[in-house]
């Protein structure tokens, strides 16, 4: 086994034991709803991760709107085999920012080719386009949404493994994009596991400046 | 038996280059790893006022939510559910006006709003974007922007030009084809006018 081997050898099993360990020492709600207050008084429109109650929840004034039952939740840091590591440990509850218009590619646009003098009498023969309901394609069940920092919020049925086989399969295909000059997806995520209709329903929900507030997961299980 | 030593070799060479093909193009490559969550730095507060402080931004009385992707809007007295109808919100199509480049989004603004005026038989003054969607110039004369049918029998004016209006097009209620306002079935938008007061909080998400 090669020096460079066993060095990530040595990564992933201090990592995993230091994140296994961490769960015993959660920090209490007070951190959480201050920053909560924070957000609330804005009267947007955010988001409240909560691994303790399995819960994604959809807030303004601190009231909540919606909320979805969260299947799974991780914090992933991405660790390029050269370069720079992840950040060691991620401090929590935290607010992150939303950087992406997630809408903006499902969008329909409408353009007329040409405007012809408007004719009161032509109007009113012909029906308002918007009384004919456009099919539009649903949003997207899985997908990343940037936000502030280094990080992304991944939205799935799954959470991406974190085993070793899925950890080679990444770095042959962050690689093979890599040497044929594609971009590579550095983020750090923010992983959750949702229901497909859940994750369609939160899709419009990320605009720029949306915040996602994420309290302290429970303690290892 | 100089044919399987050498088939030998040249699988085991092939898997060796391989190998080492692998690992030249994972070594440019990354992967993904489980981050350890931890406190953060400061002492601990007392979540007693501050749950008290995080509910006392919230609304009291009357209040509207809606749902921009189901299409329902829900009434609530302090927190109490009272009416749970069909909508229709924002299309989040994109208009682009071919003579000036100008263009639209019919998004339902999301967040808080107040209802800031109530109105009967509300007229609606068509702005550009209503004909430009229709290939139509904009028209110059005043009198053709007015519209007396369009919104129903009752507006609740959320501000910016967004209503809570009524709609021609019943059936299609419950998809999203509207161009921001949010229209409600007869009944429905008859309820949410006389129970919903001036001043209520209009979440919208």
């Amino acid at each position: 086994m090669s020096t460079r081997t066993c060095l990530w050898a040595l990564a992933f099993t201090f990592t995993e034991a230091l994140a296994a360990a961490q769960g015993a020492a959660g920090p209490g709600p007070a951190a959480a709803l201050a920053l909560e207050v924070e957000l609330a008084r804005t009267g947007a429109v955010y988001l409240l991760i909560d691994p303790v109650s399995d819960l994604l929840e959809i807030k303004s004034r601190g009231v909540v709107l919606d909320a979805v039952p969260l299947a799974g939740f991780a914090l992933l840091g991405y660790r390029p085999a050269r370069g720079a590591a992840p950040p060691a440990a991620v401090e929590l509850p935290a607010v992150w920012t939303v950087t992406d218009d997630a809408a903006a590619a499902y969008r329909q646009v409408i353009a007329p080719g040409e405007l012809r003098p408007f004719e009161p009498e032509a109007a009113e023969e012909e029906p308002p386009s918007t009384a004919v309901a456009e099919a539009l394609p649903p949003p997207p069940a899985s997908y990343r949404v940037g936000l502030d920092g280094v990080w992304a919020l991944n939205v799935g049925p799954r959470l991406p493994s974190g085993g070793w086989p899925s950890r080679l399969r990444h770095a042959v295909g962050d690689g093979w994009a890599r040497w044929r000059g594609r971009p590579v997806d550095e983020r750090n995520l923010l992983a959750v596991a949702l229901a497909a209709e859940d994750a369609q329903r939160l899709h419009h929900l990320f605009r720029p400046e949306t915040k996602v507030l994420v309290v302290a997961p429970p303690p290892a299980r | 038996m100089k044919g399987p030593v050498l088939a030998f070799v040249a699988a085991a060479g092939a898997l060796v280059a391989a190998g080492a093909a692998v690992s030249l193009i994972a070594a440019q490559g990354g992967w993904y790893e489980p981050l350890p969550a931890v406190a953060a730095a400061g002492e601990e507060a007392d979540a007693g006022p501050l749950a008290a402080r995080l509910a006392a931004l919230g609304p009291r009385g009357a209040y509207v939510v809606a749902d921009t992707h189901r299409n329902r809007l829900r009434v609530y007295r302090d927190g109490e559910l009272l009416r749970d109808a069909v909508c229709s919100t924002g299309s989040g199509a994109l208009l682009r006006d071919p003579e000036t480049g100008r263009q639209w989004i019919f998004d339902t603004p999301l967040g808080e709003h107040r209802v800031r005026r109530k109105a009967r038989d509300p007229v609606w003054f068509k702005p550009d974007w209503a004909f430009i969607e229709e290939g139509f110039q904009p028209p110059a004369s005043f009198r053709d922007r007015v519209d007396d049918v369009s919104l129903g029998d009752y507006g609740l004016y959320l501000g910016d030009g967004y209503i809570i209006h009524g709609t021609l097009f019943q059936t299609l209620l419950g998809q999203p084809i509207t161009h921001g306002c949010i229209r409600l079935g007869d009944d429905d938008l008859e309820y949410v006018y006389k129970n919903v007061p001036l001043g209520a909080r209009v979440y919208l998400y």
